[in-house]
């Protein structure tokens, strides 16, 4: 198995070795941010780099690293008021014959390619929906929304599920031609009315492989779960106030009541509570929340940004904000650290080889 | 003929750049010339709207070039494409 850590400076290839430790394996990309990283069904690897100079970059390699090639970026069509600032996140689906890739970027759009790369639309639907003047910035000293996250559906092509912050999480059932806010349940504190049909800021939202209508998400304002696809969402915050603000979630691949997330203290105060670096984990769909801590530091200042946790089995991965990399194999009971001198990891994601 | 000058950094994704004579009486005129000649690089240096990047800088005559006075490039204009201290 390998590790492909997406950090301010280079993606990083972990291995696993013989005698189980991981070892840097290779550094692509090395100096330059990476804004995403995602191996589709082919196994072909796409990695979003967000220069700081020369704009928002697409590469893709057929060999598991071995080269990488330049594809185009998406672009916003000259009418739309937007240029493209960066890239979030990449996904994948098989449809039919074709793979369909799909970017979100900032400002808030979805952009989608049926030839590989060679060429993007924009889901107009979702870009210039009637609630759009009411999105606000995100994250990351961000003064533009950003879409984050998308979830496809293997039975209905024409199914999608984004999440914006701040917007909310948004549905579309006819291939994006219109598109639902499903934000019922969620709390927006940040607002003066906290049930705001738009308006939310879902950090992360993850869907259950073994059922689809299972959905979770680490909120801004605390941990959600709903099990009607969003149709309305079930406060499942830890009682005891320690699993509420984060962003990082993974859930089980072969499950749908397990999930682990890495909290931060609060909103101000990012950093993880009493300085303790812990992992809270949930085996009964978020009804009780436990800190897995064995072989995370103390004192520590780390935060564990959206993308930068992944889960395959019983292996766990997250890497921080300092730059340090833990990993567990034994789905968070003992944790082991990789390294502690990297950049900002920005995104985590386990290889099979 | 205006003489093109490029920051070392853009050779990590165009290898084979390097400062040469190009025909344009303008930086529009400059930016497609390079295109044909650099496939991709344009989108290096401005954004989908046309607008030169934030933190991409060019300099004529070692002046900084002013993309709103749409001036004209002399012929003998010695540009410098840059990336901005701003940038990082």
């Amino acid at each position: 198995m390998k590790l492909a850590v997406g950090t301010d400076k280079g993606l990083l290839i972990f291995k696993q070795a013989v005698n189980s430790e991981w070892v840097l394996a290779d550094i692509h990309f090395i100096g330059m941010p990476i804004g995403a990283f995602h191996t589709d069904k082919n196994q072909h690897w796409w990695v979003a780099i967000n220069h700081k100079h020369w704009g928002p970059k697409v590469y893709v390699s057929a060999n598991m690293g071995e080269t990488f090639t330049e594809v185009s970026s998406p672009k916003f069509s000259t009418e739309s008021p937007f240029t493209l600032k960066s890239i979030w996140t990449i996904e994948s689906q098989n449809i039919g014959n074709i793979q369909r890739l799909y970017l979100g970027a900032e400002p808030a759009a979805l952009f989608y390619s049926d030839d590989l790369g060679k060429s993007w639309n924009e889901m107009n639907g979702l870009s210039n929906h009637p609630s759009r003047a009411s999105w606000q910035g995100g994250g990351k000293g961000s003064n533009s929304p950003f879409l984050h996250t998308v979830l496809s559906s293997l039975e209905n092509k024409d199914h999608l599920i984004v999440g914006i912050s701040c917007a909310g999480v948004f549905q579309t059932f006819n291939d994006g031609i219109t598109w639902q806010p499903t934000n019922t349940g969620l709390k927006a504190f940040f607002l003066p009315n906290t049930e705001s049909v738009v308006g939310h800021d879902p950090h992360t939202i993850c869907q259950s492989k073994t059922n689809p209508n299972v959905l979770w998400q680490q909120n801004h304002c605390g941990i959600y779960r709903s099990e009607d696809l969003g149709k309305t969402w079930q406060d499942i915050t830890d009682q005891n106030e320690k699993a509420v603000y984060g962003f990082a979630m993974v859930i089980a691949e072969d499950n749908d009541y397990e999930a682990w997330v890495i909290p931060a203290q609060s909103d101000h105060l990012r950093i993880p509570h009493e300085q303790k670096l812990a992992v809270y984990y949930t085996k009964d769909a978020g009804k009780n929340w436990e800190s897995l801590e064995n072989g995370l530091p103390n004192p520590a200042f780390d935060l564990v940004l959206r993308d930068a946790m992944d889960v395959k089995g019983d292996a766990l991965a997250f890497g921080t904000n300092n730059g340090n990399l833990y990993t567990s194999m034994d789905k968070g009971q003992h944790w082991t650290t990789i390294s502690q001198n990297l950049s900002a990891v920005r995104c985590v994601a386990f290889i099979s080889e | 003929m205006p003489h093109v000058m490029f920051t070392s950094t853009l050779k990590t994704f165009f290898p084979n750049l390097k400062e040469e004579y190009i025909e344009a009486d303008s930086i529009e005129t400059l930016l497609s010339e390079l295109e044909k000649k650099h496939q991709g690089i344009q989108g290096y240096l401005v954004d989908e709207k046309g607008q030169i990047r934030e933190h991409v800088k060019f300099y004529i005559d070692d002046e900084p070039y002013d993309e709103k006075a749409h001036s004209a490039l002399p012929k003998s204009a010695q540009i410098h494409i840059i990336q901005a201290i701003s940038g990082g």
